[in-house]
Order: structure tokens, then sequence, then C-alpha cells
């Protein structure tokens, strides 16, 4: 498969061929990592979010590549790892970068910790609200149809739910950017 | 609705591009004058986010874990464990030998609840399963995991093997994030462990923990990105801290896979190779194969040379031995080496030969002839005490006195021991006997470690190590892990074996009782295969031998018969001759002498005897003579006249014959070739017929010519005939048929050469197939040490053994006195007896009777000297005891 070919079946699914073909490149992460203070897991985990990053990126129609994909993963694997050092103040020397690493990563990778921390965030209460909202806003369902299935009395309780469920999660979103912690995403 | 609440539906509306284009224009004019909408919208929109790539987080995963299943999968073989927390028993599955994929969750459990008083804690979502243990089970996790349960591994207190359905918990830390979260440590000691994952079994039954038929031990496959040789299985003990430490460190063993054996290659590295650069067919394994076999004969009389056994059949030596041998060497040894080199190496050596003989077996040589000791120590005292052994020796090596040696007799012993080991260890260098080979390579060491890749592999490397014992080191433990005996190769000195013990590969489960069984075939077909390759090989030399001897004979017989004809056609020359010269000068013919007698007439007048000398030296030389008598004043001649002969295409021709028949001697002689041409010198006395023969292709050629002149040249072309054919040219009215017979035999001889000089080139030719072979499957013999190159002694078909035999069953004297005596003995290059040396001193009759026998010994191996047979004396001994 190309890189066009895995940025278009990333865009509009199935991805789950196209994501296994893309752990290709997790060896090298782990090389990096590893090589500076972290474990496999760090390198798993830093590679994992540049998937999800690269899945988010796909969606626009308007995201174009300027590098191979591998250095894509491998640049913001690099750039996050690099900004776990220095929060843990564990950082030394800059990590050897890539020839054909895109330069413009920066502002990209400061709203990617912005958009960690809200996944964070609705992680930590889980539960109905998530259901709901991931319904709502993934699947498209109707609210009607959510409300029955998780058992709310109707649309209107459903939607008032939403959005009440929607501020709980600013809520904690707010706190977690207050606290200025961008620590590493536990899996479920 | 509170004023946040509608702030945040505008905010979603607005994101989900649901506003109409007023709505929107006015919703943008306000995000601008408030910063606070703004922020509201950014957050809004991060969470979108963050929803969807939430529900993005379990297909990463997901592909994660193809991702490396699908990377060790295949290979199956390149699993590498890991660490065990606890083992106590196993894990899930449902009846049969199928795999269960616990990632569907119809099959598997989620337990939150652990009642395991080690495991609580590690919040490891457990898997648990119920299986039959009368069936083979075999389970796949989520993570990879791979568990192989054989049927009957489970057993009770008392050993028994379990029938109720077992209850099996299977927690898995393959990642470090699993490991963190059970909060298991890394730690052995106080060594840091870089992990490949931990795992934790147990097995119960009714709530009480079963245990694992040690025989039939669970396996567990752990995926892995490459196996790394180093790492360990380690047993985890919970100490009293509540912190897991990991003691008790096993190599991983890398599975064996075996295959069908006969699709391996045992060969020596590069001999198919050969087979097909020399013109036959390698692809025909049956052809392939029973070439190969046969050199086991070449290695059986390379290895035997020398030594007093037919077949050189290394010892095999159990494992342990072997690890004894090869971990702590003789401290024995060593000083024997020591003594040997400072004593005696510059007479002797072990195996071979020098001033004095080879040391090999010398203890046994002594044995009830003798004090070795006292012969080592000093050998002039020895040998005034009369001792026939000793005496005996002497004389063979040619009467040089060993010096006497200052040594004890453990000093002795431990030369003598050192010898016998040495030349032992160096045997072990001379190859693989393709012998045993042959009997490893066969279905019935299907399903053991050498129906493997992994022993393919390692079997080159045995050929090149040259070391037979490396190859019954692998044979003869079967049931040890293939490490193991890389290990062993190692010490052993075979530093190549290395790269193969570290791979940890592990070995195809045999029971015991299978590996003494085929450990037995080993020793007991490869001494088969050997004796077949030998007997075989030696049925055929002594065929040749024969074939050898019956041409000689046949060569010798016609040259006999040649002399005595061309003496006949002399004599009857010379007669005629003589009877002319007696006419011209006018004396009366002497009457016809006897043939024999022809050179011995009795003479009464001195001038005869000028006559005779000078038609002798005419007749002989064939040269014209002229003799003028001193009484009479006459004048006597002889006249020979130079002719000379070709024939067309002589060079198409094998062994061209020429032979002129003088008609009136009824007889008939050869004309020799020279510098290229047929010439003889023709007596004028005679007519002279002409008959030529000779082969082409399997065919007599053949042409005549009646009443030649001189000086010629007189030009044949010969034509394609046959017995009759030839009869015909030669049959006139002054020649007999016996004549006419006799060169009809000339050309029944020149057909025989031609089949003879056949059989010798296709025996060259295979000389040198199997000469050029040997470098490829002996490739320590060696420049000058291959036998088809090597110089080799003359050897008594079957060996010494079979010498002494031979005597023992054909010497027939009986005398008062024991005799020994040392007979140098000629052997011929076609393997019969040559001269016998003459023996003083022993009774005429001890004589005759070492005599009578030695000429009747069947036909030996004769000495190669630079790959040809040749003529060699070898020093018999005759021993006769008188108990």
């Amino acid at each position: 498969m190309s890189d066009q070919e895995i940025i278009s079946q990333l865009r509009s699914g199935p991805h789950h061929k196209a994501l296994v073909q893309l752990y290709a490149h997790l060896p090298k992460v782990e090389r990096m990592v590893r090589n500076h203070g972290g474990t496999r897991a760090d390198a798993k985990d830093l590679f994992q979010d540049a998937l999800i990053i690269l899945l988010g990126k796909a969606k626009d129609e308007t995201f174009t590549l300027t590098c191979s994909i591998g250095t894509y993963l491998y640049a913001i694997c690099r750039n996050k790892w690099q900004e776990e050092l220095r929060r843990q103040g564990r950082f030394t020397q800059e990590l050897e970068t890539l020839a054909d690493e895109p330069g413009d990563l920066g502002a990209m990778l400061a709203e990617e910790g912005r958009l960690a921390m809200a996944e964070l965030a609705l992680r930590s209460f889980g539960g109905k609200c998530l259901e709901l909202l991931q319904r709502f806003y993934l699947l498209k369902e109707p609210l009607l149809t959510i409300a029955k299935s998780i058992g709310l009395a109707g649309e209107g309780a459903a939607k008032t739910r939403k959005y009440k469920c929607l501020e709980e999660a600013r809520k904690r979103y707010r706190s977690l950017l207050a606290q200025g912690s961008v620590a590493n995403i536990q899996q479920p | 609705m509170r004023n946040e609440l509608t702030l945040i539906e505008l905010a979603d509306s607005y994101l989900r591009g649901e506003m109409n284009a007023t709505d929107r224009a006015a919703f943008e004019e306000r995000m601008r004058s408030s910063e606070e909408l703004r922020e509201l919208v950014d957050d809004q929109r991060a969470l979108h986010a963050g929803i969807e790539r939430l529900a993005l987080r379990p297909a990463v995963d997901k592909a994660y874990r193809s991702y490396k299943f699908g990377k060790w999968a295949p290979g199956m073989g390149g699993a590498v464990v890991v660490a065990i927390l606890a083992v106590g028993g196993w894990m899930l599955a449902k009846e049969g030998n199928f795999l269960a994929d616990l990632t569907s969750s119809d099959a598997a459990h989620t337990e939150q609840q652990l009642t395991l008083s080690d495991t609580s804690g590690t919040g490891l979502p457990a898997l648990v399963m119920t299986i039959d243990p009368k069936a083979d089970t075999t389970l796949l996790t989520p993570n990879g995991l791979v568990v192989d349960i054989p049927k009957g591994a489970f057993i009770d207190e008392a050993g028994k093997a379990i029938t109720k359905p077992v209850r099996v918990t299977l927690l898995e830390a393959i990642d470090g994030v699993d490991i963190m979260k059970a909060g298991l440590s890394t730690m052995s000691g106080d060594t840091l462990l870089e992990t490949g994952g931990m795992f934790y079994l147990d097995a119960q039954v009714d709530g009480k923990r079963v245990g694992i038929d040690p025989s039939k031990p669970l396996t567990v496959m752990v995926p892995a990105d490459k196996a790394d040789p180093r790492m360990m299985l380690y047993e985890g003990v919970m100490t009293a801290e509540g912190i897991v430490d990991w003691r008790n460190p096993q190599p991983l063993t890398r599975t064996l896979v075996p295959v069908d054996i006969t699709t391996l290659d045992f060969y020596p590295p590069g001999y198919l190779a050969k087979v097909a650069e020399l013109g036959k067919d390698a692809t025909d394994k049956r052809y392939t194969d029973s070439l190969y076999w046969s050199f086991s004969a070449e290695y059986s009389r390379y290895t035997s040379f020398g030594s007093d056994s037919t077949l050189a059949f290394p010892d095999t030596l159990s494992y342990d031995e072997y690890s004894r041998r090869a971990i702590r060497p003789d401290p024995d040894h060593i000083n024997g080496a020591f003594l040997f080199a400072t004593n005696c190496s510059a007479c002797h050596r072990p195996e071979r030969n020098l001033t004095g003989p080879a040391l090999t077996g010398a203890r046994q040589r002594w044995e009830g002839r003798g004090d070795i000791y006292a012969w080592i120590k000093n050998s002039s005292a020895y040998l005034k005490t009369g001792n026939p052994y000793a005496n005996e020796l002497f004389r063979k090596w040619n009467k040089s006195v060993m010096t006497p040696h200052d040594l004890s007799d453990a000093e002795i012993d431990q030369i003598l021991r050192y010898v016998d080991m040495a030349s032992s260890a160096s045997r072990g260098q001379m190859g693989i006997d393709p012998a045993k080979v042959q009997a490893i390579w066969n279905e019935r060491f299907n399903g053991t470690n050498l129906a493997t890749r992994e022993f393919e592999e390692r079997m080159r490397e045995i050929h090149r190590t040259c070391d037979g014992q490396v190859l019954d080191l692998y044979v003869n433990n079967l049931d040890r892990n293939l490490s193991q005996l890389d290990s062993m190769a190692v010490r052993m000195g075979h530093g190549a074996f290395a790269s193969f013990a570290l791979r940890n590969d592990g070995r195809v489960e045999l029971p015991a009782y299978a590996a003494e069984r085929l450990r037995r075939v080993y020793t007991e077909w490869s001494q088969r295969y050997a004796e077949a390759a030998r007997k075989t090989q030696e049925a055929f030399h002594r065929k040749e031998a024969e074939a050898d001897q019956q041409a000689h004979k046949r060569q010798v017989d016609r040259q006999m018969k040649d002399i005595q004809q061309d003496g006949e056609r002399f004599v009857k020359e010379f007669s005629a001759n003589l009877r002319s010269v007696y006419e011209q000068l006018g004396y009366p013919v002497p009457p016809p002498n006897p043939p024999r007698a022809a050179f011995a007439v009795p003479v009464t007048n001195p001038g005869w005897w000028n006559v005779d000398k000078a038609v002798l030296a005419a007749t002989t030389s064939r040269t014209s003579m002229s003799y003028t008598d001193d009484q009479s004043g006459k004048t006597a001649t002889l006249t020979y006249s130079p002719v000379s002969i070709d024939v067309a295409d002589k060079e198409l021709f094998s062994d061209l014959r020429v032979y002129l028949i003088p008609k009136e001697l009824n007889s008939y002689q050869r004309v020799l070739e020279v510098n290229g041409t047929f010439t003889e010198n023709l007596n004028a006395l005679f007519q002279y017929d002409l008959v030529c023969m000779g082969r082409k292709d399997g065919v007599l050629y053949a042409a005549s010519r009646q009443d030649i002149t001189a000086p010629g040249p007189i030009t044949l072309s010969m034509e394609p005939s046959d017995e009759e054919r030839l009869r015909r040219m030669v049959r006139t009215p002054e020649v007999t048929t016996s004549l006419v017979n006799d060169l009809v035999e000339q050309a029944r001889h020149l057909q025989w050469l031609e089949l003879e000089a056949k059989r010798q080139q296709a025996r060259a030719k295979r000389e040198e197939f199997r000469s050029a072979l040997m470098g490829v499957v002996f490739p320590c013999w060696g420049e000058g040490i291959s036998p088809s190159e090597a110089d080799r002694a003359p050897r008594f078909p079957g060996g010494d053994q079979a010498y002494e035999q031979y005597l023992g069953q054909n010497f027939r004297y009986r005398g008062e006195n024991s005799i020994s005596v040392m007979v140098p003995v000629t052997i011929l290059r076609d393997g019969t007896i040559g001269e016998i040396g003459v023996l003083f001193g022993p009774p005429e009759e001890f004589t005759n009777e070492v005599n009578r026998v030695l000429r009747g010994m069947p036909i030996w191996e004769p000495a190669i000297r630079k790959g040809k047979p040749t003529d060699e004396i070898v020093e018999l001994p005759i021993n006769y005891y008188v108990r």
C-alpha cells in the first residue's frame, strides 16, 4: 500500500489493514525511545497517539503529507517524547531528527496537546455520558433512539443530558488544562 | 435552560454546521467580541475531537495485536518466552485440538474477583476457562500468547492424571503498561530485568490447585519482536513485602518443528554440486545416496590402515562422558603428551612409523609377550634376556637401539595412554563416515531432533569439523536440547557451534526409551552400512586384482610364445644361411641341427668356426655379409636388403602389427616400427609375404601383400576384416595351417588387448571420478592424504587379523622350538606374491613351510605410490610358538 492509499483508507475506512501496516514504523520509534530513557511500552503509547493524530488529520480533506508517513509518525513521536523528557526534567539533548521531517509540527502538536487533554477528560467520566456523546456525535443516532436505549424519558431529556455532559466534560477539561498535565494517557 | 447550556447548544450547532447563514454570521460576530465564547467554542471543538479519538483507541489497539501476532505467527519457532509469575497450573479451552480465540467474548469470561492471594491487586483481567484435560488443547489469548496443553498434563496429589474438567486461569502482562498497571516489578534481586512479558497460570479442580505432570509440560509461546538469545524464563516468588522477585532463570528454548527427514540435505557441503559438475545426475537421490555411501569403504580403508582393526568405528560415548572429557582434561593425558614429546618423539609417532614403530597399541602388542616397562627403560639389557618379541622388534627395526629412558612405570603408563588417546582423537578428525550418515538419514529418525531444519544446518558444520564424534554426540543424545549439544561441541573444540548454542534451540520430544533404541539403531546400522560398503568395494577390488592377474598371465604367456616362435624362426633362418654359405664355399652341408643345438655346433676344423660366427652375426643383425675362405679362396655372400612398409591412416589403429612371412621357412617375424615406419631387412634367400593387422572400434582390420620386394616403400591400406578373411589373406601353398593359426592367434591377442585397454580406461575413469569427489566427501583429507593420492602400504585382504587367521589355518610346521622370523616378501603391483626373502638359520622344513604358505596367500591390496599400484617389499611376521 502506498502512503497515499493508506491515507485514503484512513480517511474513508475500513482502516484496520492500513493501521496494521503502519505499525511497521513502530520499531524505529522504539529504538529512539529506548535510547533515551524510555521503555518499549512508552514507545507503543507514543506511537498509538501518533496514529490517532494521523487518523484525525486524514479526516481533513485538505490534509496533505509533505513527507513519508513513516517520517511523519516518527517526527510526532520524537516531538512528544522530547516534551515528555522535558516535563520530567530529564531532557539533556535534542533527539535525532530525520532528514525529511516536516518543519511545521510545532503548532499542530500544541493543538494536539489540548486534544489529548480533552480525550482524557472524556475518558475520566465514562459511563452513560460517554455512550450518549459517542452515539450522538459519532454514530449520529437520533436523540430519541438514544434516549430509549439508555433509559431516558424522551428526546428532550436526552438533549438536556447531552449538554450537561458536555458542560461537565468541559469543566474537567479546563481543570486538566490548568494542571498543565500532559502525562501519558493510560489506556483502558 | 440555563444560559451556559444555551451557549453550549449554540456552539454545538455552529460546530456541527447546523446553523443557517444568518444565524451563523450573527454567532461569528458574537464570537469576535467575546473571548469567553471563543474559548467555549474551542473547548467544544476539542471535546468533539476527543470523543472521536477515544472511539479510535480500540481500533488502534486491535491493529497493534494483529501486527504483533502476524509478526511471529508464521514462524512459530521464533517465539521467546519471558517470565512466569507462579506456575501452579493452567488455563482455558474447549475440548479437542483447536485454537480458542479468547478475543471472542463468548469463549472467555472476564472475572474481576480473583480468589488467588498472589494475584490479587494486579488489576489484570483474568481469563478463565474450563477445559477437558483428556484432550489436547491449544489456547490463543488476545495478546497473542499461545498455550499448548497436552492431554493428561494435569495430575492430582497422587500423581494421577485428572479426568474431571479443570478450571484454568490465565493472567498476562505482555507489555509495559500492563506490567506497570499490575504493579509487577521487573527486579531479580537487585538487578533490573528487561522484560519480554509476564504471565500467570493456575489450574484448579473443585477449588483445589492441581499439579502438572513434569513429563508433559505445558508449552507457552510468547510473541516477540525478535528472538533475543539472552532472554530467560524466571520464576516469580512473592516476597514478604508483596513484591515479586524473579528467580531461577532458565534459558528459553526455540521449538523445533520436525519435517520429513528424507527432504533434508545431510550430504557434505558441495557434494551434490560436485556430482553434477562431474556430469552425473545429482537429482537422482538413490544414485547420489549410494554413491556417497560407497565412500564409506574409503573411510574404513583409510582409518583402519596401520591399525589392527579392519573397521575403525570411533567409540560411542555417552553425554556424561563427553562432558567429563571435554570439561576436565585428564591431567595424566597432558603429562603423557609432555613426556612423549620429550622422550619419544625423536624416533616415534603415535600413529606412524618413523625410526621406530608407531606406538599406538604398543601395550596391546606386548601383552603376554614380555615386559614393556623393562623394554622401554633399557632395551639393550632386555634384549639380553632373550625375549623373542624384543629380538623380533630389534631385527625388524634395523637393529637400531632404543636409548635407555629414566622413566617410572607410572610415567610409562601416562605415555602409553596418551599415544592411544591421541590416535583415537586424530582418528576422530578423519571425516564423517558416510555409513553413519546413511544410518541416520532415513524414516527411522523421523520425528526426532535429526529431522529438523535446525539439525540440517548443524550437519553441514559437522561435515566441516571432520570429527565423527560430533555426529555421535548429536545422534546419541536425541533426548537432549540441541543447544546443550551445541555447547558440548564447542567444548570439544569446535568453535563454529557457538553460534548454534546461542540460539537456544530445543528438541523434538522423544521418550527416553526411544532415544535409547535409536542409539542402538545408529551404532548397529552404521556398522552394517560400513561393512557392506567395505565388502562391496573389497569384492570389486578383488575382482579387479584377479582380472589384473589374469591379464598379466596372458601377456606373459603371449610373450613367451612370441619369444619361442621367434627363436625357432631364427634357428631356421640361421640354418638356411649356413647351408647357403657352405654351398657357396663348396663344403658339404652339415646335417640339420636340432634347433636348440644350433648355437653349439661341434667344431672339428678351426676354419668352420669363423664361418659360423660370421653367419651367426649376419643372421642376428640381419645385415649382408661376404666371407672369403682362406683355404679355397672362394667367397660366400648373404644379402639382406631393407624394405619399408607404410600403412595408410595408421594413427587410427590401436596396436598395429606387421608380420613378414618368409615362405621357405614356414614361419613369420614381427616388423617393428622405428621412427614412425615399419622397416626390416629382407633375406635374399627367401620369398616374403606381408600381413598387417590392427583394431579400430572393436573391429579387426587387415591388409596383406604377396611376394614383396625391397626396398619399397610398400603401402598397405587396411580393410575391415575378420578371422576368416585373415586366414584367406595369409594362406598360400607354401605355408602350413599351423602358421595360419598362429597368425590368427595374434589377431585374437590384439582383440584381447583392446578389451583390456578399455577395462583399464574404465578403471582409471572411476578412480579419477572418486578421487575428484574425495575432497568434497572428506574435506579434511586434503592433498597427499586422500587414499587415491596417498602412499599406502600393501594390505593383506581383511587386514592383519585375517593374515594371522590365514597363518593359523595353513601353517603346518611342527617343530620342537619356538621360532619367530620376519620374512621380506615382495607384493607385486597386481597383488600377487613376488620374491620371498631367504631365511638363514631356521630348519629347512620351517623355511619350506614358510615359502609354501606365503606363496599360497590370496591376492593382496598392492602398495599405492603417487596414486599408482607399485611393487613393494613388506616384512611379514611368522611367529611359531611351542607352549
